[in-house]
């Protein structure tokens, strides 16, 4: 009597299961999507994201709500989007190494890669090592040749992965360079072309200015897209830090036609051209990245950040 | 007064210390490969509060002695109560918007107050919620569409 | 001259001259004032909630609609600051110390006119200014470097001293305690938390809506709750007493005013150009500035008219000159200018130097929408006044319900979520305990909004002396104003310890206690 109660019940339970995933994932979406956005509305994230989901929304049919929720470079919103229900209404728009890299340096993002569903990528970050047009020195290598003979070079740094790239470099060489604290990139631009910093680490706003700013080096390990001939740390022997991408990401568990369907979205929306505008207008290069791939590079992201805090821990 | 700034100036007192002593070694880490440690600021702060505290402490316990309090207490009872019940609406507020959504903390806001402050008029008691609420919805979830979660 | 300058200016009129165009400028003035003065909205919700409506216009008349919001905030946040003790944004809370107790004496009228005509001529002047010399005003932006705004700010925080009120040490304590909460999150140059408590949120600081709306909205409602019968009786009473002169601006009044304001505007356009400061700071150094030139600073904060312009004139000039970065250099000074970049580069324009050779015809009509915009600052401003001025006559257990409302909705927003309403509570209480003891709590706003400038700045200016001081002579503005406040302080605390004696030798007249209307 029990057994068959138990077994009867484990039967029903797994039908209605079976059926609501099946309407479920079949009606998806079937009511609104909200996305957090990590930074303030007017930001480049905020701002490309904001044209992609007037695209997005044509291809889903729902509305796609943004909720802007900033701190700790996405951090924050991440830490939400871990806690959401995988059933695919709440997503975010964030770099990638929000996911794949904050963890490493900062203790208090409490969360893994694994936390979180890669869903797709439509544009690519250009970080780089830039320095005021005027420095007599045009790539990397000329900079650490002048540094030398000039101890105490101004360097400008606004994440902690690109500060422990510098300070490599300088225990490497043996420079003494003059390590100068900047709050984000308006303020690292200011001083770009201000003349204040002899080099600075930019997350790609120093393309806007070819007059003023030249690019020493790539910070990533692929060169940029935009100058395709400056070389990239990893090519100049030192470590690099690894590119992010501008990525959509859901939490863990989303089921795999969701994915699918919202990958296909965004990426179709990643091709219009009101979005490839705006993405050239902020000198986002476009990069398509599929769920699959993301998911490799965030992993590769990690380990290669990990690398880098173990290598900066070791010189402390 | 002069005896509430006494107390102020101890409780500050007080304060100041714990930062340097507790607060601050507990709270922010030493850095140590830093030109100015983060705890530099901090500990100004700190350093500050403690010299001025004393200061104020002194000026209020000399004035005392000149002239004695000659004022009443700083806090009337109907601040008191008003502060702490503005405190515990939102308490209460907070829990209702945990469990129920938005709704019933958006009502609670207007409408316990209009109570407590003696307002009865039936008209008043719904127009007003209704109106606030009405518009704020009708702003932020259909012509912007964004949320409250 | 005429054909570089006037002529596109005037193109730039013609292609705005349009009647929808035209709507949605003034609109979007409109929508600002009114969340201006509503305490617990800000031009920073307004505008990051109106960005999607933005898409659907054309270039012109989405981004006229934005600034005209910015505008019409900062100079609508008054009206609640005057009326109310409560300011709609932290930038007018300056404007309360002299203008409540204005109000108080029945002079609400006179102002709130003035505080309009203040914001009006700052804005108009500051946009003038703008659209005149943004290329100049931007590079000379960039001279000034770390260094240098360590110098000012430093200077502007013996401002303090003008703002503390009756007890220099209380109002230093209060800006003491301003500068600890203001290194609450991440340390910028070691990475380091302090004082998170290990939690995200406050990772990047704490939040300055909250906090300012906790202390200075919230606080002010729980007081005036608690007292709503004899505030209750007291708007009546303003109603039956009022002179004519009371509720307009005389020519003695703009005589009083006019320096002020001139000098408010200047330093709004100082402020605005340099990046990250914000109309809090510069209204606060106007006000202070001018009780401290003044010839009568006791004054202040009883009912000094000359505080109210000086306040208005400069939050409301940091506006257009905080575009001069990112007009000029695309970069974006203060929060509204990122907004505005979202909506320019939407519509398809880069600014930044490129705006004014590939966009220029836009510019021009941006120009033109500006100063639009500020006329109908004026106009809608004078309609927007007698209105608010009635609705404020209502008694004491409407007003609160619906300013802790407008309270929560604000802290939601900008705050955070819940994290943002226990932040707000949290400083509700500390101002409470503020204003009943005495403590100012301008000063110590302040210290928190101009503390991480400052240690940054500080940061920064010790590499790039190559650590050595000898280095301050390569920047001499700089050094003066680090000798120019030595100077002020040696100033102000022998000022101070004088008057302590004399108050103590005369301490057998007791003097009144509790001057009425004494605001600070």
């Amino acid at each position: 009597m029990n057994i068959l109660r138990t077994i009867g019940a484990a039967a029903a339970l797994a039908t209605a299961t079976l059926t609501a995933g099946a309407v479920w994932a079949a009606d998806y979406p079937s009511k609104k999507i909200t996305v957090l956005i990590g930074y303030n509305a007017g930001g480049g994230t905020d701002t490309i994201g904001r044209v992609l989901f007037e695209e997005m929304k044509e291809t889903l049919g729902q509305q796609i709500t943004v909720v802007n929720m900033p701190g700790a470079a996405s951090s924050v919103a991440a830490l939400k989007l871990k806690m959401a229900k995988p059933d695919g209404y709440t997503l975010m728009l964030a770099p990638s190494s929000a996911v794949a890299t904050n963890q490493v340096w900062n203790p208090n993002a409490k969360y893994e890669v694994d936390d979180f569903t890669m869903i797709g990528a439509v544009a690519s970050y250009q970080p780089a090592f830039a320095a005021p047009m005027d420095r007599p020195y045009d790539t990397f290598a000329e900079f650490v040749e002048w540094a030398r003979e000039n101890p105490g070079a101004k360097v400008a740094t606004i994440t902690p992965a690109s500060k422990v790239q510098m300070e490599l470099v300088a225990q490497k060489e043996g420079l003494e360079l003059n390590f100068v604290p900047v709050k984000g990139g308006a303020g690292m631009i200011a001083g770009l072309l201000g003349g204040d910093f002899d080099v600075a680490y930019s997350g790609g706003a120093h393309q806007k200015y070819p007059d003023q700013i030249k690019t020493l080096a790539a910070a990533g390990r692929d060169r940029l897209a935009a100058s395709p001939d400056v070389m990239t740390m990893d090519e100049y022997g030192y470590m690099s830090s690894y590119g992010s991408a501008l990525a959509l990401v859901g939490p863990a568990g989303l089921p795999e036609d969701v994915v699918a369907t919202l990958e296909a979205a965004l990426l179709e929306a990643g091709r219009t051209e009101s979005v490839r505008e705006v993405m050239g207008n902020l000198d986002f290069p476009a990069k398509e990245t599929g769920a699959a791939d993301l998911t490799e590079e965030a992993k590769a992201a990690y380990e290669a950040e990990l690398e880098l805090h173990k290598a900066a821990t070791a010189t402390n | 007064m002069k005896k509430a700034e006494l107390v102020s100036g101890l409780v500050l007192l007080a304060f100041g210390i714990s930062l340097w002593a507790v607060l601050i070694p507990w709270q922010v880490a030493a850095a140590p490969g830093a030109i100015i440690s983060p705890r530099m600021m901090p500990r100004l702060c700190a350093a500050v509060l403690v010299v001025l505290s004393l200061v104020l402490i002194v000026q209020s316990l000399a004035a005392l002695r000149r002239e004695g309090d000659t004022s009443g207490p700083v806090f009337s009872r109907a601040e008191v109560v008003a502060t702490l019940g503005v405190v515990g609406l939102f308490a209460v507020a907070t829990l209702l918007f945990v469990y129920t959504g938005p709704l019933l903390p958006g009502l609670a806001i207007i409408v316990l107050p209009m109570l407590v402050l003696g307002e009865r008029r039936i008209a008043m008691l719904t127009l007003l919620p209704a109106g606030l609420m009405g518009g704020a919805w009708l702003l932020f979830y259909v012509v912007l569409g964004t949320s409250f979660q | 001259m005429i054909d570089a300058f006037f002529a596109p200016l005037a193109a730039g009129f013609a292609s705005i001259a349009e009647f929808w165009t035209l709507l949605y400028i003034c609109f979007g003035v409109a929508v600002g004032y009114t969340v201006g003065a509503i305490p617990g909205l800000g031009k920073g919700t307004a505008t990051a909630v109106l960005i999607p409506v933005t898409f659907y216009l054309e270039p012109v008349a989405a981004i006229g609609l934005l600034i005209g919001i910015a505008k019409g905030s900062t100079a609508g946040s008054a009206i609640s600051a005057i009326l109310m003790n409560t300011p709609g944004e932290p930038s007018s809370a300056a404007t309360a110390f002299d203008g409540y107790p204005l109000a108080q004496q029945g002079k609400a009228g006179k102002a709130l006119k003035m505080g309009l005509y203040a914001s009006v001529i700052g804005d108009l002047l500051s946009t003038l200014c703008l659209i005149a010399l943004a290329a100049p005003l931007a590079q000379f932006a960039l001279e000034i470097g770390p260094v240098e705004q360590f110098a000012i700010l430093l200077f502007s925080l013996t401002f303090i001293g003008a703002l503390a009120g009756k007890s220099l040490v209380k109002g230093l304590i209060a800006g003491t305690l301003g500068l600890l909460v203001a290194t609450v999150g991440m340390e910028i140059e070691t990475a380091v938390p302090r004082f998170t408590f290990d939690r995200l949120e406050l990772f990047d600081g704490v939040p300055l809506i909250p906090v300012a709306i906790g202390m200075m909205a919230v606080s002010e409602m729980m007081l005036q709750m608690a007292n709503h019968r004899a505030l209750d009786r007291q708007v009546a009473e303003i109603r039956i007493s009022s002179r004519p002169e009371d509720s307009r601006v005389t020519g003695a009044d703009w005589r009083r005013c006019l320096p002020a304001i001139f000098r408010g505007t200047g330093i709004g356009v100082f402020v605005g150009i340099l990046p990250g400061l914000g109309a809090s700071v510069a209204s606060f150094m106007s006000y202070g500035a001018t009780a401290r030139m003044s010839k009568t600073p006791e004054r202040f904060g009883k009912g000094a008219i000359e505080g109210v312009a000086a306040s208005e004139s400069a939050d409301n000039a940091v506006v257009p000159s905080s575009f001069v970065p990112l007009f000029a250099l695309g970069i974006p000074g203060s929060v509204i200018a990122a907004i505005l970049i979202s909506a320019f580069v939407i519509h398809g324009i880069t600014p930044g130097p490129m705006m004014f050779v590939e966009d220029a015809e836009i510019v021009q009509s941006l120009y033109a929408a500006m100063i639009v915009a500020s006329f109908a600052l004026l106009g809608i401003g004078l309609v927007g006044q007698s209105f608010f001025a009635w609705v404020i006559r209502s008694p004491m257990r409407v007003i609160a319900p619906a300013v802790l409302f407008f309270c929560v909705i604000g802290s939601f927003m900008q705050g955070g979520g819940l994290f943002g309403i226990g932040l707000m509570v949290l400083f509700a209480v500390l101002g409470v305990l503020a204003k009943k003891l005495d403590f100012s709590f301008v000063t110590f706003l302040i210290g928190f909004v101009i503390g991480p400038s400052l240690e940054l700045t500080l940061r920064q200016s010790i590499p790039l002396l190559d650590r050595d001081i000898a280095n301050l002579a390569q920047h001499p503005v700089a050094a003066v104003f680090i000798g120019l406040t030595i100077v002020l302080i040696a100033i102000m605390a022998l000022a101070e310890i004088r008057r302590r004696n004399r108050a103590s030798r005369r301490s057998e007249t007791p003097l009144s206690l509790k001057a009425t209307g004494r605001n600070t």
